[in-house]
Parts: structure tokens; C-alpha cells; sequence
């Protein structure tokens, strides 16, 4: 999981904000800086709170969110929303509250997408490069707590913003320190330094409820969107079958990984689709793990694989271990698992590439997950690193984008689950489980539930 | 080599580790487009990063591009933040520089005393001699969590530079130490010893003057090991939060970015380079021989 990624936005969340937020544990759509919208023949129109402003005190209007949508949907800046932003195709303010967007076909992930965008102020960033503009190193926003002072690498101080329009948070300032090695951001917590640690290492969680020196110290322990799965070459002749990759798949002892990898902290993961969602069918289990059987479908196929490489992606210590676990498992059946440890880089150039048999990889899902990018077969360049074909796959994944009732949509995305888990492109195995600690001295605040939030966490119960 | 000659190829030298560097960066698989945009980019996007980036010519191209910007002295820009190289290198360059030279001035507070005991021959040299190595067979972070769990300070101080100092000494101190005690046994058994020994000098000033024998190769010696001291300390930057170059060359390397990394190569061999030059100029001053060769 790209943990840099998941910091990012909790930071810019608390000094910018988004037309609307979505609530990390139900998926829910709630007002930000728009105060209501509404959906009329094919047309979305915002209307922004009054008296919004950023904090250099220059008003926030239908024009920064304009100007925001534009930019984003710019091919060459290439911004992480852009391909979900494509589909409006005008965008009016009619006046300085108002912002209409007209949305020819349906686009049942248009809101989830903006409430990820954050607005960006027009009058800072209309003449400037993006990428180099001051802004970059001091942004100016709109959110509870305005920018203050970044130290790279070292730390980010946030302070609050006096005339911020919502509930005003009792903490003065927020300073977020980069630790990067996680067993040091361990003891730089029990030493006191740190008042909130996310993502506990495993090794000090034994310690976590025996530790008197912890006593009165909350622990908040949830899964964060992000599960771990293999991704299979379904382009090399002996992983081209269904067979193959389910007998491959039983061939995971995931109870051993578990406990291996996670000293027991994770769930069993069968889907592309947050467990718990409406989306998640909870009747599908991952592949048990039955050499017996997985040896007897190998036996029978024409063209069962002899060797494998293995991509892991060096330094990612849970795919490291899955992969030499595998690789004892499937000596078991006369198979050999050849280990390539890359860096990310070289990982993604391979999947890209489809130059690889199997990739053990971790990756985050949205609160509701669009997999087209993942399983379409049009998406073989970019991240159908699987290269999988299958025509009723497509159909439904063609569907779910164009069908804006939920419940129907859900009832879609189920039933790609049971085809996935059936077709197999990739082995789905485990979302691990984390744990978040809280000092005694910190009152008030909660870690959000997706784990990846901490959004609101700042900010005082009204 | 006269030492003039030797100065003249140091522009020579730094035009060829440029062009090394350059191509072996370019030999590197990985597209610093699809680190920048993430694992779900699309095709479009990446050529248009690549265009923002400059990274659409080819390899000679670029090759004369980056050597045209390092005639005027720029190091451009990074691909990961837009900011200039140079700027992202000068904020750590002092706290690696710290650093390095701490960790010099460690391996030498330890392993100076303990090559004058083994070089005279002194009572508990070898028990010492063990307890270096067992330091030495430490993994450096283990040692240095160590040092954090025991209370020592975290983030960019002088505090946290000295413990990382005493993680990275180790690792020093067996060549400071060898170099040492070759240098001393060569002067303690030398002449100038011996002649002051009959003389009547006491042993101090036979330890002093066989000291400054030895002085010179020991400076030599830190002229080898600065430059790996420079992008080697990732592991003790990341434990104790020490910004410096070491943790800036892992991330530049992870995100393929490509001017940052030449310019910390560049950098890297600007202070070897010096390093040496400097051993070069200031050798005649340590060691009288050279004095009379340079005559």
C-alpha cells in the first residue's frame, strides 16, 4: 500500500477541502464546502456555502472550484482523478455559489471523486506551474487548520485557522513527524514524543496491553482499505486456464501467512471490494488451502506449470514471506518458484510489461471500488497487469460504470466478485489489520474507521 | 604525478564520472512517469509527464542537455517536487557532512588509543580488540535502536548526529585501526624513535612524534572513507530523523528521479575529489619527506 499516499491526504485534508466528504466507514456522501447538490436532467449543481475564504483571506468561489475541475482534467498535468473527471463534459458558474456540471452519461463515481478533490485557490495557482509553484512547499487552503511550517522529511506543523466556517477543533496545533523507520516511531511513542502513533508495528503490539508504561494509552485497531493479493500472468500458456490459477491459489497456506506475516492480525480476503461493503459478497471465502486437490487439478492439465517467477517487491517484508512460504508449498507439487526481489519500480515496469508469471502486491481500494482499470480488457496497458480477457467480466464491469442506482450497481459489483473469484486473475488473500495508539493526554479525538482517514479525528463532536 | 598534474585532472575526472553516472542512470529499468503518477496511470499520461519532464528525447539528447545545464553550473530540477537539485541537496548536505565527520572523529577517538596500546605492546590491547569486533558484528540498526530505546535524541540535533555517529564508527574503526597500528609499529620501530629513545625522551613525546608518522596516512585514509559516508548512513538518517543525503538518495533512487540522483553523484565526487586534493596540499605540511620532493 503506498503509505506515503494515505499521509498525504491526511495532511492536505486538514488545510484543504473537498465540495463534499464521503464518511470512511459507511461510504456516505455529506456536504463540505458545497452545502447541498442536486442531480436534473444530466446536470450536477453545487451551491457552496456562504462566506467561504481561504486562508489569506481571498474568497473561495464557484471559480477556484472551476478552476480546480479544469485543471485536474488536464491531460498533460495527469492528476490521480483525471480518467474519473473525463465524463463532465461543461462546467458553469452561473454565479460565485454556484457550480453546474453537465454529465452526458451516468457517473455513479463522480461524487466519491470529488470528494477526494481538493479545491484549489484560483488566485494563486491560474498563472503558475503546478508543479514548481510556491503553493507546493506552503499551500494555502480552506480546511480547520492553515499550513505553518515544513521541515522535508522531518516534520509538518499545522496550525488552526481562527475564522475556519465549521465545528473549531480544541487542539491549537497539529505537528505530524515523518518517522520513517516504524520501530523507532515505536519508542519515540512509548518515550512520550508522539501522541498519536498510526500503524503500530506488529512486534511491539504484544507489548501493547502488558506495558505499564502504556496504562490509560487507547488502542484503536481496524483494516485499513488495502488487502494483499497475487496478480497471475494469464497471457503465459500454463496460467492461461482457470484451473490452473485456482489449483495455484489452493496452494496458499493463508492461516500459516497469517500468522507469519501478521502474528495472526488480518482477515481472509476473497474480492476486489471492501469487506462489509454492499459490494463484497461475505459468501465467498479465498481458496482453502488444500495441497491434495490443488496437486490432483495440476496432474490433469495439459499444460501445467513446471517453473514460476515470482515478483516481490523488495523491502515489503509480508510479500517477502508469502513468497518463501509459496515457495515451500509448491516445491510440494514439483513446482519451482523463482523469487525476483525488485525494487517498486522495476515491479511496475514488469507487471506493466506482463514480464512476469506471478506478483505478490498489495494495493488500496476506494470506499467503492471502480475495477475497471483492474480487470477490463482494454485496461491491458495500464493496470490489468493480469492481461485477463473475459467477455462476461467486461460486461459487467461496463455496467457497474454506467448504472447510477446503488443497490443495482452493488448487485453488480457482487456478482463480478463470484466471476473473479471463479476466473481468477488474481488470488485475493488477506486484508491486515492495524492498530492505531492514542495518548491519555489527547481527549477528544478518534481515528477515523477506514484506518485511513484520521480526517475528522481533529476536530471536536459538535 | 606532479601534484600541478594531478590538479589539472580533476576537471577531467569530474567530466568522466558525469558521463558515467549518466548512462548507468539511464541503464536503470524503471520509468520515473509511472513512480510519479502511481500504479494506476494510464498510457496518455505517462508521455505526457515524460514531455513535462523532458524525458521524451533520447538518450544523446538528453545526454547534451544535462551536460549543457552543468556548464552553466545548474544542477536542474528534481522530477519529484519541481525544486531546484541544488537547493534539495544544500538543506542536507550539512546534516550528512555533520555526519560524516562526527563518525571520523569517533572511529578515531577509539581506534587511536586502542592501535598506540597494541603498537607498545600494552596490557588488555587484545580483550579490547575483541570488543571492537563484537561492536563491529552488530547490524548498525540494531545498535542504533538500541541507542534510541536507552533515551538518545531523535530528529535533526547535534544529539541525534553523535549517536548516529557512535552507530556508524564501528564500521570505521577496524581500517582507522589497522592503518594505525601498521603506521606507528613502521615510526615506533623507525629511527626517529629509536634515536629519541636513546636520547632519553620520554614516551609521550616518542607516542607524539610517532603520532604525527602517522598522521598522514590516517588522512588519507578518511579521504577514502568520507565519500562512502555520504549515501551510506541511510539506515542510522531513517532511525534517528536525520535529513540528510543518505535518505535523499534512497527516495531519488526509489522515484527514479533522475536529476537529484546525478546531482548527489556529482556532489559525491566533488567532495572526493576535493578530499584528495586536499590530502595532496596539506601532505607536505604533515610529512617533511614530501616537503623535500616537492622542492
Amino acid at each position: 500500500m503506498n503509505h506515503e499516499a494515505s499521509v498525504r491526504w491526511i495532511v492536505e485534508n486538514q488545510i484543504m477541502e473537498t465540495l463534499v466528504e464521503q464518511d470512511g466507514a459507511t461510504g456516505a456522501i455529506a456536504p463540505r464546502l458545497a452545502e447541498r447538490w442536486s442531480w436534473a436532467a444530466r446536470e450536477l449543481t453545487f451551491q457552496l456555502r456562504a462566506g467561504l475564504h481561504f486562508h489569506d483571506g481571498h474568497a473561495l468561489t464557484s471559480a477556484d472550484v472551476a478552476f480546480t475541475l479544469e485543471r485536474a482534467r488536464d491531460p498533460a498535468l495527469a492528476a490521480d482523478q483525471r480518467s474519473d473527471l473525463v465524463g463532465i463534459s461543461r462546467i458553469e458558474t452561473p454565479d460565485e455559489r454556484t457550480i453546474v456540471l453537465t454529465v452526458p452519461a451516468p457517473a455513479p463515481f463522480l461524487l466519491q471523486t470529488l470528494a477526494h478533490l481538493s479545491v484549489y485557490p484560483r488566485h494563486l495557482l491560474a498563472h503558475a506551474d503546478l508543479r514548481t509553484a510556491p503553493f507546493c512547499r506552503a499551500p494555502v487552503g480552506s480546511g480547520p487548520y492553515r499550513f505553518g511550517k515544513w521541515d522535508t522529511g522531518v516534520s509538518l506543523l499545522l496550525e488552526r485557522a481562527t475564522d475556519y466556517w465549521g465545528a473549531r477543533s480544541h487542539l491549537d496545533q497539529l505537528d505530524f513527524r515523518f518517522v520513517r523507520d516504524r520501530q523507532a516511531a515505536w519508542l519515540l511513542y512509548r518515550r512520550g514524543e508522539l501522541d498519536v502513533l498510526w500503524r503500530v508495528p506488529s512486534t511491539a503490539r504484544a507489548s501493547l496491553s502488558s506495558d505499564t508504561a502504556l496504562a490509560g494509552h487507547r488502542v484503536y485497531r481496524h483494516t485499513p482499505r488495502a488487502f494483499f493479493f497475487l496478480v497471475w500472468n494469464t497471457r503465459r500458456p500454463a496460467l492461461a486456464s482457470a484451473d490452473a490459477r485456482a489449483a495455484l491459489g489452493r496452494l496458499v497456506d493463508l492461516p500459516r501467512l497469517v500468522q507469519v506475516a501478521f502474528d495472526g492480525h488480518a482477515r481472509p480476503h476473497s474480492g476486489p471490494y471492501l469487506e462489509g461493503s454492499p459490494s463484497y459478497d461475505e459468501r465467498i471465502a479465498p481458496w482453502p488451502y488444500d495441497p491434495a486437490s490443488a496437486g490432483l487439478i495440476l496432474k490433469q492439465l495439459p499444460a501445467a506449470p513446471h517453473e514460476l517467477v515470482f515478483l516481490a517487491t523488495a523491502g515489503s517484508t509480508a510479500v517477502e514471506q508469502l513468497a518463501t512460504l509459496y515457495e515451500e508449498d509448491l516445491r510440494r507439487v514439483g513446482i519451482t518458484l523463482r523469487i525476483e526481489k525488485l525494487d517498486f519500480a522495476r515491479v511496475l515496469e514488469r507487471l506493466r510489461t506482463h514480464d512476469f508469471d506471478v506478483a505478490g502486491l498489495q494495493l488500496t481500494l476506494a470506499l467503492e471500488q471502480d475495477n475497471f482499470g483492474l480487470f477490463h480488457s482494454s485496461a491491458a496497458a495500464e493496470q490489468n497487469w493480469a492481461g485477463y480477457e473475459d467477455a462476461e467480466s467486461d460486461r459487467l464491469l461496463e455496467t457497474i460504470r454506467m448504472t447510477e442506482d446503488p443497490d443495482a450497481r452493488h448487485a453488480l459489483d457482487r456478482r463480478l466478485h463470484a466471476r473473479l473469484h471463479v476466473a481468477g486473475p488474481m488470488t485475493f488473500l488477506l486484508a491486515p489489520e492495524v492498530d492505531t495508539v492514542v495518548a491519555p493526554r489527547l481527549g477528544g479525538i478518534t481515528p477515523s474507521a477506514d484506518g485511513l482517514g484520521l480526517t475528522h479525528a481533529f476536530q471536536v463532536a459538535p | 604525478m606532479s601534484r600541478a598534474r594531478r590538479l589539472a585532472l580533476v576537471p577531467v575526472t569530474f567530466l568522466a564520472v558525469a558521463l558515467i553516472a549518466f548512462l548507468l542512470i539511464e541503464l536503470v529499468p524503471g520509468d520515473p512517469a509511472a513512480m510519479h503518477l502511481g500504479a494506476g496511470s494510464s498510457a496518455a499520461a505517462r508521455v505526457a509527464l515524460h514531455h513535462a519532464l523532458g524525458l521524451q528525447g533520447g538518450v544523446a539528447e538528453r545526454l547534451v542537455h544535462y551536460l549543457g545545464h552543468l556548464a552553466r553550473l545548474e544542477l536542474g530540477t528534481a522530477f519529484s517536487d519541481g525544486r531546484p537539485v541544488s537547493a534539495k541537496i544544500a538543506e542536507r548536505l550539512p546534516v550528512t557532512l555533520a555526519l560524516a565527520l562526527t563518525s571520523l572523529l569517533v572511529s578515531w577517538m577509539i581506534a587511536l588509543p586502542l592501535a598506540l596500546r597494541s603498537a607498545l605492546r600494552s596490557r588488555g590491547a587484545r580483550t579490547l580488540e575483541v570488543v571492537l569486533g563484537i561492536l563491529y558484528a552488530t547490524p548498525v540498526p540494531a545498535l542504533a535502536l538500541a541507542l534510541l530505546a536507552l533515551g538518545a535524541p531523535y530528529g535533526a540535533s547535534f544529539g541525534a548526529i553523535v549517536a548516529a555517529a557512535v552507530c556508524l564508527a564501528p564500521l570505521l574503526v577496524p581500517r582507522v585501526h589497522a592503518h594505525a597500528v601498521r603506521a606507528l609499529e613502521e615510526s615506533l620501530g623507525a629511527d626517529a624513535s629509536r634515536t629519541l629513545r636513546s636520547v632519553g625522551a620520554t614516551r609521550g613525546r616518542v607516542v607524539r612524534a610517532a603520532l604525527r608518522a602517522a598522521a598522514l596516512r590516517l588522512v588519507t585514509l578518511a579521504a577514502v572513507q568520507l565519500p562512502a559516508l555520504l549515501s551510506g548512513a541511510v539506515l542510522v538518517e531513517a532511525i534517528f530523523g536525520l535529513p540528510g543525503l543518505g535518505l535523499l538518495a534512497f527516495d531519488a533512487m526509489a522515484a527514479r528521479d533522475q536529476p537529484v540522483l546525478m546531482g548527489l553523484v556529482l556532489v559525491g565526487a566533488g567532495i572526493s575529489i576535493g578530499a584528495t586534493a586536499l590530502v595532496d596540499v596539506i601532505a607536505p605540511a604533515l610529512d617533511p619527506r614530501l616537503r623535500a620532493e616537492h622542492r
